[in-house]
């Protein structure tokens, strides 16, 4: 069975449901950086507010974790949470090298910089694995266009 | 200083257009006290404005306010204002307020800005582009006489980025037309206040904002914390405010940032987000004053009932509606003409009258009232005034029948769709829904002594009726009555506040009191009309409700979320009392501008001796005198003038204020 990758836990988008209240942005850059921000936040709405239609990037917790697997300083800078499963950067190890970016299959990538003092960080989406009642993001959404997956084992 | 702010971003934007000067207020100097919103408009009002200027003139300003919640997680929190001299205001153009949703308010704050103040008048067309705190004025020439959705695509277009927010006029508010909106994306607007001609006579075509920074947390897990209370303790979307929550309809959206609800009020036919069960296909969202229900049979604006109770002299009819889809028609061209569509709500109900006492001509136009083309026809003439009707009704109704010369049945039938401060009725109970006993007498005290429609404070006082049967909410029955007064009484430390009739009188003023200052203070803070303050509190089902001994929600809410937003050990009662301060400068500027006065209260009176729609009640002029007098009390204003007391003012910290009352000899003595 050891070639059965195991699927992290990860934050479900139904775009059918998301109406672009923009909540999940403000809560997660919150809990995160202390800042209610867009630029901070980890999952980032993208609205038409003219014509009606939502998007969300977010990272999908895949289970190829090519991120990981891309990254030089895997284990250290890029993580793996022992009880989600869920991909995570540290950055206070990441080198900015970017090659996580590069790996990444989505097209719209939700791994993103931050600058300071010249030097680049990556952030993403750690599904908030050190807050106890999980995905931020899931708990604010009153729609159900986000919600937490749990961690399984298919095929 | 101001760069160390938590909540507030720290900076107020001043432009002056005349000048092109750009400059930067501390918003530290307003705060705590002024909250943000309206109040610190006010203040900027009471130290700028200064009386005999009228809304179209060089010194009249226009503030476009957040508040401190905007752009953080609280929740339905991040709606904004805009304050200004009011072109559509009657008898008198005063200072007033129109609030608005969507999403530059989050945007601005981002950018670094609380608000923007305007004044002057610009040489040219101009917009403001307020970029990461950089503001410019950029030239609109080429915008000018494009329409105020158009407007905005164009200037997305213009500066690149799909993500700039922005507010913008259409030919309605070049044009001066007393009921232009101010419109915001596609479905928002400062609607009832007439801004957008105020922003048309500034040259002011358009703001366009972007914000890449974010709102400050001081206490990031304890303001989440208090975040996620809050949206339980709501648990319903706003409309209608049911006592049992469950998962918002997928066709409504929310109007502004972080609203886990979404109102079914008005709207917009957007037919990707699916078919609404028993209606035209719309999609539900809060827009602030200014858009209309195009709903299947709301363009059928009651009026008032006094076909048989008013001695017979006026008849209203209400008449079939053009239809829902028609309807949406004409709300979208209103929109795009940047014309506030809530105002032929009225307009149709009046020509309507009209034609059917014998009037089908005015200004030498024929009155086609049952042809659709007529309609759109009118709307583009009144956004552009053309011809003698169309640039009469721009001029709002009760100016209209005066320039129209019209005669005299139709000039008292405009009266009764304007009753106060040329204005529509709305919650009184006499004409658009019922409001029975004593909802409509809180409400009544608020229409009086305010300026415009009152409908900040009206969501949160008509509040209980949406939980008192008969109410076309289903299960509403369940609801106890006896344990919705024993709340009440609890919350407000007196018996009766929800007793049918005016009495006891001190329990109808306490509670009026209480719904107007928390009405300023939300008009600061900025939080949605239909949520906050959560005196009733949500429930998971009606088993839940109907075991619960009592309904308390907790008023306490916003001071729970602010305090570790800010970092400043804010309690409710200090909120309640800027609150206060609020209201009561409001009222000193409306003294010291515009010799407001017990007298022009009682210009309204006259409209509650009509029969409330569901229960018949009404008053006569001692009862109103009596309760007015009791209000006024209760208020700490003087009981024969209606101005606010050296003592009042004084408690509140506004020494200078009435210090500068009574030089000018408008302190009560």
């Amino acid at each position: 069975m050891d070639e059965v990758l195991e699927k992290p836990a990860s934050v479900v988008f139904r775009r059918d449901l998301c109406r672009g209240c923009n909540a999940c942005e403000y809560v997660c850059s919150t809990y995160h950086e202390g800042v209610s921000s867009p630029s901070l936040s980890r999952i980032r709405v993208s609205s038409d507010d003219i014509n009606f239609t939502w998007s969300v990037v977010r990272c999908i917790q895949c289970k190829t974790m090519d991120c990981y697997y891309a990254c030089p300083h895997k284990d250290t800078a890029l993580r793996i949470d022992s009880a989600t499963g869920a991909t995570y950067i540290d950055e206070a190890y990441c080198d900015g090298c970017g090659l996580c970016v590069e790996a990444c299959r989505l097209k719209d990538k939700p791994i993103f910089a931050r600058r300071h003092d010249g030097a680049v960080t990556y952030f993403k989406c750690d599904l908030c694995h050190e807050r106890a009642e999980g995905p931020a993001c899931a708990e604010v959404c009153n729609r159900g266009a986000l919600t937490l997956k749990e961690r399984s084992r298919d095929v | 200083m101001s760069e160390q702010m938590c909540g507030w971003a720290g900076k107020i934007l001043r432009v002056d257009l005349s000048s092109g000067e750009i400059t930067y207020d501390e918003t530290s100097r307003y705060v705590p006290d002024y909250i943000g919103g309206k109040g610190i408009a006010t203040k900027i009002a009471w130290d700028e404005l200064r009386p005999g200027v009228g809304p179209f003139d060089e010194d009249n300003l226009i503030a476009f306010m957040t508040g401190p919640f905007a752009g953080t997680a609280a929740p339905a929190s991040s709606r904004g204002v805009v304050c200004s001299c009011s072109p559509r205001a009657y008898p008198i153009e005063w200072w007033t307020s129109s609030n608005i949703g969507g999403d530059w308010t989050s945007e601005l704050k981002f950018a670094g800005v609380d608000g923007i103040v305007v004044k002057g008048i610009a040489d040219r067309p101009v917009y403001l582009w307020v970029n990461d705190g950089h503001a410019e004025l950029r030239d609109a020439s080429a915008l000018w006489g494009e329409g105020a959705v158009r407007t905005q695509e164009r200037l997305r277009e213009e500066l690149g980025d799909g993500a700039v927010q922005t507010l913008a006029i259409g030919p309605a508010g070049e044009h001066l037309v007393r009921n232009a909106m101010v419109m915001h994306q596609a479905v928002n607007a400062a609607g009832s206040a007439g801004f957008g001609a105020v922003m048309g006579s500034k040259n002011l075509k358009a703001i366009a904002i972007r914000g890449t920074g974010g709102v400050r947390v001081a206490d990031p897990k304890g303001f989440l914390n208090a975040t996620f209370y809050v949206k339980d303790l709501v648990k319903s979307g706003p409309l209608w405010p049911s006592p049992v929550g469950g998962a918002p309809a997928p066709h409504t959206m929310p109007c502004t940032a972080t609203c886990p609800f979404g109102c079914p009020n008005v709207l917009k036919r957007v037919p990707q987000l699916g078919e609404i069960p028993g209606s035209s296909n719309v999609a539900f969202r809060c827009v602030g004053s200014g858009l209309i229900l195009d709903l299947e049979g709301m363009f059928d604006y009651p009026t008032p009932l006094i076909e048989d109770k008013y001695d017979g002299r006026i008849r209203f009819r209400s008449f079939k509606s053009l239809g829902p889809v028609l309807g949406s028609q004409l709300k979208e061209t209103c929109d795009n003409l940047g014309l506030n569509a809530w105002q032929f709500l009225t307009l149709q109900a009046w020509l309507h009258f009209c034609v059917d006492n014998g009037i089908d001509e005015l200004g030498g136009e024929k009155l086609a009232v049952n042809d659709p083309d007529f309609w759109f026809e009118l709307i583009r003439k009144v956004a552009y005034r053309e011809g003698v009707l169309g640039d009469a009704l721009a001029d709002d109704l009760m100016r209209a029948v005066e320039k129209l010369d019209a005669p005299e049945i139709a000039r008292e039938a405009a009266h009764f769709q304007e009753p106060m401060w040329g204005y529509n009725d709305h919650r009184t109970g006499r004409a658009l829904e019922s409001q029975p006993s004593p909802i409509w007498v809180f409400n009544m005290l608020h229409w009086v002594t305010d300026t415009r429609d009152p409908m900040t404070y009206t969501h949160m006082s008509s509040f209980a009726h949406y939980w008192m049967p008969p109410h076309w909410l289903a299960g509403t029955e369940k609801t106890s009555q006896e344990k919705l007064k024993k709340t009440y009484r609890d919350f407000f430390g007196v018996d009766g506040v929800l007793d049918a009739g005016f009495e006891p009188l001190d329990a109808k003023v306490k509670a009026a009191k209480w719904f107007s200052d928390r009405a300023f203070l939300k008009e600061s803070l900025i939080t949605c009309d239909w949520i906050f303050p959560r005196l009733l509190r949500g429930f998971n089902s009606w088993e839940e409700l109907e075991a619960a001994p009592d309904y308390h929600g907790d008023v306490e809410a916003e001071a729970k979320m602010l305090a570790p937003l800010t970092g400043m050990d804010i309690t409710n009662a200090q909120l309640e009392q800027a609150g206060e301060r609020i209201r009561n400068l409001d009222r000193a500027l409306q003294v010291r501008n515009y010799d407001r006065s017990r007298a022009i209260d009682e210009t309204g009176e006259w409209y509650f001796e009509l029969p409330e729609k569901s229960d018949g009640t009404k008053l006569d002029k001692p009862t109103f005198d009596r309760i007015l007098e009791a209000y006024y009390q209760v208020r700490g204003w003087d009981e024969a003038s209606g101005r606010p007391t050296r003592a009042k003012l004084e408690e509140l910290g506004l020494c200078d204020v009435a210090d500068e009352l009574e030089a000018a000899g408008q302190l009560p003595k």
